[in-house]
């Protein structure tokens, strides 16, 4: 396109200085790289010098997930195509047959900077027309440093899967490669062809199998997979023994209950060297011993363990536990489900020392005992997270007589969310008082104290935690726990004998903030300019609810 | 020992040499050429300019040299601007373009990078005909073509 440099707009903007900082591309760069798509999109959409700019920054990290299409527009098309050289990363939901037309059109290689491919799925009245055009793709762009594809690509061991096998077996500067699917599939053999064709690849560091495969046929391999696998290292190595190993490893979550020897060979394999591993299932039969000698004496860098699951499936409790008696010096532990198991605690005995993430992507509550554990050992804790499903609110529940007692080591913490549960321990006396907060007159002044002091206490502890970047506060009422949601009112104010404000005073650091009604309903014009007073730091407040 | 400074329009002015070598060329200069009480040309700035830069590198004097970060993640974040260098950057908009480019000519790290937060801020959230009037700049498109380019940037809206 061309662009008109003698029109009177663009005249006018020249003479500016503001022209002079645009038009230097370094100062250009410096400027976009604080600017998201949708800004960069309405920056080219300014001018036609700013679209001069702007487009090819715009065009340097592609992601056409929005809207899912199946199809491009013709605007679209027609940008896309124009923009090619530019594209440095290209994520798209769809592996749709229109964007891999387009990436494969003409003879020549249309992008040459592209390093980044990331497809999520694929159609499957169109997979036959794009499995033709993969290899075609991936053959064009042996520079590509990460993929992602559809299992679809790759499994079934047809021939055009096979093709596209071969093509991934030539990308010699892949360091990531992703294989996903939505779906369960049924294993069917082509994973040791998938090993085959990438372990060889000397810059491979991360091999992620994001699939719910079916393993139907474990046994019936109709390779000798220690071979296969020596043989991949061997060709790994073969020009240069001092390649880099994969350090990154996440095998499919295997939920046919049938034995796979996969993992354990590929452990013992010379080309990994682990530094993150996602636990893999292994087979009832196999020795929990084994797994465990095997990443001792095989893994001695592995530090960061995630876990598919560990509330529903025994086996992911047993190689878990194995995994995490082999390790030494855990530093994240992070799992799809949580709920208190022997995990946390044999996490926490074992790993304390190291231990600066706990998080799980699921789960109910934490129960007081687990956090208080967790808390008061993990010296190095920076962050302690466990979502509720759907909402990532944290759910760490806490009952305040369960925590209020011994003193937190976690001082290090910068992310925190809890879900507050005043429920006294068994027998607590004031445990079926029915009275709110603000009258406090009615109340057991003697009950009154001893809570007081409680979440005094509870938020002295929170107030220690100085490195405190985040902080999210919730309350448990969905429990049986005789929590009311306007026990927490007064919480946060500064109210004598009954605010606890001031105890939170040390959080210097807080950038984001985030309360439930009940903790800012009876908050007034003097809370808030002592949070803004004595938190420097703080950039977002949410405040959720009506009170 | 004070190193004298000279801007394009012939005003000199004395700084400390501590405060000098905020500046990267002016650092190489002074490593090149030695002790030496000469005085040192900035032809590409102005005396309003250098007054502000300077004003910058004394307050700044005694920071600690930037670690480049080799986050993975290129997108940065600028709503980190420390409260004094917002305040040192509420300036009109010519003087804010013109601190950035004396600062990319001096070779000023850390003032660079407050000035590319401070214009990206301004550039951030608007609409393109905000961007227009922020800037001063008048539309050149047609029409047709403005509708042409929505339609082309629709896969980075609305994320």
């Amino acid at each position: 396109m061309l662009y008109s440099f003698r029109s009177p707009a663009f005249k006018l903007f020249a003479k500016s200085t503001a022209y002079s900082v645009f038009a230097t591309p370094q100062l250009l760069l410096l400027i976009s790289a604080y600017l998201d798509p949708v800004d960069l999109a309405d920056c080219n959409a300014v001018c036609k010098a700013w679209r001069r700019w702007f487009e090819p920054i715009l065009w340097t990290n592609v992601c056409l997930d929005n809207g899912c299409r199946e199809t491009l527009s013709d605007e679209l098309k027609g940008s896309l195509t124009r923009n090619l050289p530019h594209i440095r990363t290209l994520k798209s939901f769809y592996a749709s047959l229109a964007l891999l037309q387009v990436l494969t059109h003409g003879s020549a290689t249309p992008c040459p900077n592209l390093k980044r491919l990331e497809f999520d799925l694929v159609h499957y009245e169109q997979l036959d027309l794009t499995l033709k055009l993969m290899p075609t793709l991936l053959n064009r762009n042996r520079q590509l440093t990460h993929l992602a594809i559809p299992f679809e690509f790759i499994g079934f061991a047809q021939e055009d899967q096979d093709a596209v096998l071969t093509a991934i077996s030539k990308l010699e500067n892949l360091q990531r490669l992703k294989v996903d699917s939505l779906e369960e599939w049924e294993y069917d053999g082509s994973m040791p062809l998938l090993l085959q064709a990438c372990l060889p690849l000397p810059k491979l560091t991360e091999l992620f199998l994001d699939t719910n495969w079916q393993f139907n046929q474990f046994g019936d391999y109709t390779v000798d997979l220690e071979t296969l696998i020596k043989d991949a290292s061997k060709a790994r190595f073969a020009h240069n023994p001092a390649a880099t190993k994969v350090k990154s490893l996440r095998m499919p979550i295997n939920r046919s209950g049938k034995s796979d020897p996969i993992p354990l060979l590929l452990l013992k394999s010379n080309v990994m060297d682990l530094e993150s591993c996602q636990i893999p299932w292994f087979a009832d039969n196999t020795d929990s011993a084994e797994i465990e000698q095997v990443v001792r004496k095989h893994c001695p860098k592995l530090k960061h363990l995630t876990c598919p699951s560990f509330k529903y499936r025994h086996e992911y409790d047993r190689s878990s536990s194995a995994f995490l008696q082999g390790c030494s010096g855990i530093k994240s532990f992070s799992s799809e489900l949580y709920c208190d198991t022997d995990i946390t605690s044999t996490l926490v005995s074992l790993h304390h020392n190291t231990l600066e993430v706990f998080e799980a992507k699921e789960g109910d509550y934490v129960s007081s005992n687990d956090l208080q554990a967790v808390l008061s050992q993990c010296k190095k804790l920076k962050r302690f997270w466990v979502m509720e499903p759907y909402s990532h609110k944290s759910t760490i529940s806490i009952t305040f007589a369960d925590i209020a007692g011994g003193e937190w080591a976690c001082t290090g913490l910068t992310e925190l969310g809890l879900t507050l549960n005043r429920c006294p321990k068994d027998g607590n006396p004031w445990s079926d008082d029915e009275s709110g907060s603000d009258d406090e007159e009615s109340e057991d002044p003697v009950k009154a104290k001893a809570m007081a002091a409680e979440a005094k206490r509870v938020y002295a502890q929170i107030g220690r935690m100085e490195k405190l970047e985040v902080l999210e506060l919730d309350i448990d009422v969905s429990r049986d726990t005789g929590a009311k949601e306007g026990d927490y009112a007064w919480d946060l104010t500064l109210y004598k004998d009954k605010g606890w404000l001031r105890q939170l005073a040390g959080l210097k650091n807080l950038k984001r903030l985030s309360l439930k009604a009940d903790f800012w309903s009876q908050m007034r014009k003097r809370e808030m300019k002592f949070i803004l007073e004595n938190w420097p730091s703080l950039t977002e407040i949410h405040l959720e609810g009506a009170p | 020992m004070p190193v004298i400074l000279v801007s394009s329009d012939a005003q000199e002015f004395k700084v400390d040499k501590e405060v000098a070598e905020r500046s990267i060329l002016i650092k190489n200069m002074l490593e090149d050429v030695g002790e030496s009480d000469s005085p040192i040309p900035l032809p590409n700035v102005t005396a309003a300019v250098l007054t502000k830069v300077i004003e910058y590198c004394e307050h700044h004097r005694n920071d600690p040299v930037q670690v480049p970060d080799e986050t993975d993640d290129p997108r940065k974040r600028s709503n980190d601007i420390e409260e004094w260098d917002m305040k040192f950057m509420q300036v009109d908009q010519e003087m804010l373009f013109e601190i950035i480019l004396a600062a990319n000519y001096l070779d000023i790290k850390p003032l660079l990078d407050v000035g590319c937060k401070t214009v990206a801020n301004i550039i951030k959230g608007k609409t393109p005909e905000e961007i227009r009037k922020a800037f001063n700049i008048v539309n050149d498109f047609t029409p047709e073509e403005e509708a042409q380019i929505k339609k082309e940037n629709e896969w980075a809206e609305d994320r």
